[in-house]
């Protein structure tokens, strides 16, 4: 390469990919410090008021096993805030590889009806397991369910994204086969038994309380696998955002990383639609919220931090959820709405006065 | 020394040939540019090339190699794309989408290095572009846009660079200087440099290869000097035998047949008296005029017929009888400003022959359109 002297711009540059380099940092690790804080304070609110310091050393410290309080935090409190966190960064990092793949900034596993269809699934194997014999509460099987559904409904979304180019189109064939399945859903309702109906009623609403430790287990387990191995992914998704033919010429293999996409987005939405039930919104709010804070496109920095917004994110819908109306508690998917359909509605303007 | 060569290469899409039998060398260090007709497969062939649509039959051969034989990473750095393919990125700046032409020399995770990083910045300021660096790419302009893209396939630093279209939606001057920049590629660093242009009056201009595309096939190609002495560039776009003037490099509106308006000889004011003429939908002619007189070869791209003399001989009896005759078929005889010496002189006798013959002779430049109807 020849070496001539540095020009002003290239100074600029490199300065300038350092004051975004330091932003990035302090979002970053702003966002860990406030999963840390939220999570503390998150177990420590309820009907039982539990102080911060106290919530730490009923985590941390031995002595405290046995107490009211330790009791209170494994068995209802810990439960609910571990399920919020994984699920809400589940949630985000699915959509934000949903709008890679869709080239499509509203995309998301609600949106699209991938939800709902792990939602049809799911009903299958807890409405029609005894009528159809299989009866077996294992999260695994629950999981596998949801699995089957997110990646039926995503296949059918990709058959129109081929033929539809635009933004509102794919919406709305979201939003069709989100209805068909709330439909199905409906018919098989139907004909099962009052007692699996209240059941799935209330794990339809969307919420992260439900789960159970051994739910808990394959949530945190399925979540940290596909989280690490999506960092694998963050080269080749940059190269993905100029489209796919350029990615292509820049030496992707697209059409197995498409495959890998559909994988991870459809294993991520459906653990935590297995057990939290349909949650809107968030795997598209958060990922434009973090692009908003880290002020750029790099996979590489959006990736953990959508992850770790999700996360903050899950955790405070949740608390607001069961807070806010207490006794009483709101869907999770309440709140998220609350925050993710103007985001639709703001991104659907800004979209249609460039083009569609 | 051949770069790229096309052997009974057949493109097209899901099995339906649209372009057959390419024969094709594309030199080191040269300027191809594609020409053709909307439609004609002249993308199709680039996108064949790209490797982003599979051969219907025949090989691509870069730098002696095949093209199938390229693993993707191989190949990205041997050759990069410019497609027409819109990028939205909300949140990047230029610096960052010309840097994404680096990915196939980076590691794993695709970090950048300082000398990637000077790499980019020299590409972007190849293609003027590095005043850029820091705008996000979305706010810049089309012209600007591209120019980044531009420098995102420079910045894979490859041996051949295929663009498709580059020059579209842009003003003439992001026109001009994205091509001044193409060309400079190939004399300054040797790339082979493969276009697609909707322009043939810019092709004419810059590329040193010319390569026709039509009705499924490839009529002609080779050195763009042969090609524009051939004059076929003109009916390759279904146009006029002379509307399109690659020597001068000009498309021009066509009058009707009708005889309306006769020049004799020409000035400085010609140029435009002839074009207003034609756009207020009059027939024109003109003579005699000298081959190497630009208006000689405007009237005939406006369809006017012209009696013309070789270039700086006097203008001989034959020529002024022929001359003579096609202006007496004219409703209206308009006379030049042009100097009296020897090659002019035959000019002159018309003239005088004209007014015996009791035509009326209306001195060009203080002529009215609106006067005479």
């Amino acid at each position: 390469m020849n070496k001539k002297p540095q020009t002003a711009a290239h100074d600029r540059v490199r300065d300038s990919g350092g004051a975004a380099k330091n932003r990035i940092a302090l979002v970053l690790v702003l966002s860990v410090a406030l999963l840390g804080v939220c999570a503390v304070l998150a177990i420590g609110i309820g009907s039982v008021y539990i102080p911060p310091g106290k919530v730490v050393e009923a985590l941390f410290s031995p002595a405290a096993a046995g107490s009211t309080e330790q009791i209170i935090i494994t068995n209802m409190r810990l439960t609910r805030v571990i399920a919020s966190i994984f699920g809400g960064g589940a949630l985000a990092l699915s959509g934000l590889l949903l709008q890679i793949l869709f080239q499509n900034p509203i995309a998301d596993p609600y949106v699209l009806g991938i939800s709902s269809g792990a939602r049809l699934f799911v009903g299958l194997v807890m409405l029609g397991g005894l009528t159809l014999g299989f009866h077996t509460s294992s999260p695994w099987f629950l999981f596998l369910g949801a699995l089957a559904g997110a990646l039926t409904v995503m296949g059918i979304v990709l058959l129109f994204a081929l033929r539809m180019k635009s933004v509102v189109t794919l919406l709305i064939v979201g939003t069709m086969l989100g209805y068909l399945c709330t439909a199905l859903v409906n018919l098989l309702v139907a004909f099962s038994d009052d007692h699996a109906i209240a059941d799935f009623t209330r794990w339809g609403m969307g919420s992260f309380g439900l789960m159970t430790w051994a739910q808990i287990q394959v949530l945190v387990l399925v979540c940290s696998v596909i989280f690490l191995l999506s960092f694998l992914l963050t080269k080749s998704l940059n190269s993905l955002m100029l489209g796919e033919a350029y990615a292509k010429t820049m030496g992707v293999n697209t059409r197995q990383l498409r495959m890998v996409m559909i994988l991870f987005s459809g294993v991520l939405t459906g653990v935590v639609t297995a057990f939290a039930g349909p949650v809107a919104f968030i795997g598209m709010s958060v990922p434009h919220i973090c692009r908003l804070l880290l002020k750029t496109e790099d996979n590489r920095f959006l990736l953990p931090a959508v992850i770790l917004v999700g996360g903050v994110f899950g955790l405070v819908c949740d608390l607001i959820a069961r807070t806010v109306a207490s006794p009483g508690e709101l869907s999770v998917g309440t709140i998220t709405s609350f925050v993710g359909v103007p985001i639709v509605l703001f991104l659907l303007v800004k979209k249609n006065k460039v083009s569609l | 020394m051949s770069q790229v060569v096309f052997r009974n290469l057949a493109v097209g899409y899901g099995g339906h040939p649209v372009l057959e039998d390419v024969n094709l060398e594309l030199m080191q260090g040269r300027f191809t540019c594609i020409l053709g007709p909307n439609g004609s497969g002249k993308t199709t062939l680039l996108k064949t090339l790209a490797h982003l649509l599979p051969a219907l039959g025949g090989v691509v051969e870069i730098g002696g190699r095949e093209l199938s034989g390229f693993k993707p990473l191989e190949l990205a750095r041997e050759m990069s794309v410019v497609l027409t393919d819109r990028v939205q990125l909300e949140s990047a700046t230029c610096f960052e989408v010309a840097a994404m032409g680096r990915s196939p020399h980076t590691g794993f995770f695709g970090v950048l290095t300082q000398g990637d990083r000077d790499f980019v910045m020299d590409c972007l300021e190849k293609c003027s572009a590095g005043y850029l660096a820091d705008k996000p790419f979305q706010q810049t302009s089309e012209g600007e846009k591209q120019k980044v893209l531009i420098a995102r396939g420079l910045a894979q630093n490859p041996n051949v660079f295929i663009l498709d279209e580059p020059t579209s939606h842009l003003d003439i001057k992001y026109k001009l200087e994205v091509l001044s920049t193409l060309k400079k590629l190939c004399a300054g660093e040797g790339k082979t440099v493969v276009c697609t242009l909707h322009e043939p009056e810019l092709a004419v201009k810059c590329s040193d290869y010319l390569v026709l595309v039509r009705d499924g096939e490839i009529p002609q190609w080779g050195p763009t000097r042969q090609m524009v002495e051939s004059g076929t560039l003109s009916s390759l776009y279904g146009l006029g035998p002379h509307q399109l003037d690659m020597l001068v490099g000009t498309a021009e509106f066509q009058g009707p047949d009708q005889k309306d308006f006769f020049l004799i000889g020409s000035d400085a004011g010609s140029v435009p008296l002839l074009r207003s003429l034609v756009s207020a939908g009059k027939g024109i002619g003109a003579g005699v005029l000298h081959e190497n007189d630009f208006c000689c070869r405007l009237a005939r791209s406006m369809k006017g017929q012209v009696v013309s003399a070789p270039p700086y001989t006097p203008i001989g009896p034959e020529k002024q009888q022929e001359a003579f005759d096609l202006a007496m078929g004219y409703s209206h005889i308009l006379l030049a400003q042009f100097p009296d010496c020897d090659i002019t002189r035959g000019n002159r006798e018309l003239v005088r022959r004209l007014q015996e013959a009791g035509r009326e002779i209306l001195p060009a430049q203080s002529f009215s359109l609106s006067e005479i109807l």
